[in-house]
């Protein structure tokens, strides 16, 4: 983000013994990253499923808030392994992370992404109707959609920088 | 890509392996700035589509997700999804293995890959073939035959370790 006040705390991420135990394990980081990987297939994967339901192109046979009640705690799984993989992945790297403009990036990102998603998936959850979708679910899901995918885009992306 | 008698002396998997690496179109995706890293991140972002579909397809199988859903319900309207997005990872999973033949050659986790890849493909076409076929009969129920169970869990486990192969052959060796 650029601004010295936060510096100490990434400075103090860096060096705890977490961070360092990872850091200095062959093999740590490796197994860490492919288990966040994990976590981005389950929290993407019942992402598209319900946006596609919201946006019409699938899963029509369901009525929408059925459909965002079976997916709510694969949505909520797959956010929380994501995010205490990722976690542990900042921490290992935190000055790295502080220089990277990417990873400023994805934060930002993943911010909008989940109050997006805090404004869609409780209007998602009263829809009854399964035949007629109101006007603002495509263009909604589409944007949001698109918030989840750029995190996942800005995130691998940190990886090339 | 002319072939001299000199430069093609055995025909082994190897052999094809360099004269991959050595074409114009192998070399132009691994040195280019762009095209390996936007190849590789389509092919990771992919993984959403392609195994999160089938994820849930699984998990009705196991009797842990969509409870209420009748099964056919779930296969047959993420199916479309299921396999356009296999498709778009198939391809740029070609154009990856193009761009560095020989290093997957030598790659043990691109090896288990493949092989994991092709159980994967026999444990759906089995079950296309043996279990769907009396679906209605369990259907609507939220605990399915063992077969389908069996199914369900080598899928689930069968691409867990294909994303994590994956993953791993970037990591060499």
């Amino acid at each position: 983000m650029g601004s010295n006040v936060l510096r100490p705390f990434f400075e103090w991420c860096d060096s705890t013994a977490l961070s360092v135990a990872i850091r200095d394990s062959t093999w740590m980081f490796a197994v860490v990253e492919v288990l966040h990987l994990l976590g981005l297939a389950l929290l993407l994967g019942s992402l598209v499923v319900l946006h596609l339901r919201l946006m019409g192109l699938g899963m029509r046979r369901q009525p929408v808030s059925q459909l965002a009640r079976e997916l709510a705690p694969w949505i909520r799984g797959g956010l929380a392994f994501a995010a205490i993989t990722g976690a542990l992945l900042f921490l290992s790297e935190a000055l790295k992370c502080y220089a990277s403009t990417l990873f400023a990036v994805k934060m930002m990102l993943l911010t909008l992404a989940i109050l997006s998603h805090l404004l869609i998936f409780p209007r998602a959850l009263r829809l009854q109707d399964s035949a007629r979708l109101p006007l603002w679910t495509k263009p909604a899901a589409c944007l949001s959609l698109v918030l989840w995918f750029g995190v996942g885009l800005a995130g691998r992306a940190i990886g090339f920088q | 890509m002319r072939l001299t008698g000199e430069r093609i002396t055995t025909l082994s998997i190897l052999g094809i392996c360099e004269w991959i690496d050595g074409t114009a179109f192998s070399t132009s995706i691994r040195e280019s700035i762009w095209l390996f890293p936007i190849i590789e991140t389509v092919h990771v972002l992919g993984i959403a589509a392609s195994a999160g579909t089938i994820l849930f397809v699984d998990l009705r199988l196991l009797g842990i997700g969509m409870k209420r859903e009748r099964f056919s319900d779930v296969l047959e309207q993420l199916q479309p999804w299921t396999l356009s997005a296999f498709l778009v990872m198939l391809i740029t999973g070609s154009l990856l293995f193009l761009s560095e033949a020989v290093k997957c050659y030598h790659s043990m986790f691109f090896q288990i890959k493949v092989g994991m890849l092709a159980l994967a493909a026999g444990n759906a076409l089995l079950f296309h073939w043996k279990v769907y076929p009396a679906v209605e009969v369990w259907d609507h129920l939220p605990r399915t035959p063992g077969r389908a169970r069996l199914a369900g869990a080598l899928s689930l486990a069968l691409w867990i370790g294909i994303i994590a192969m994956g993953r791993a052959i970037a990591y060499g060796k």
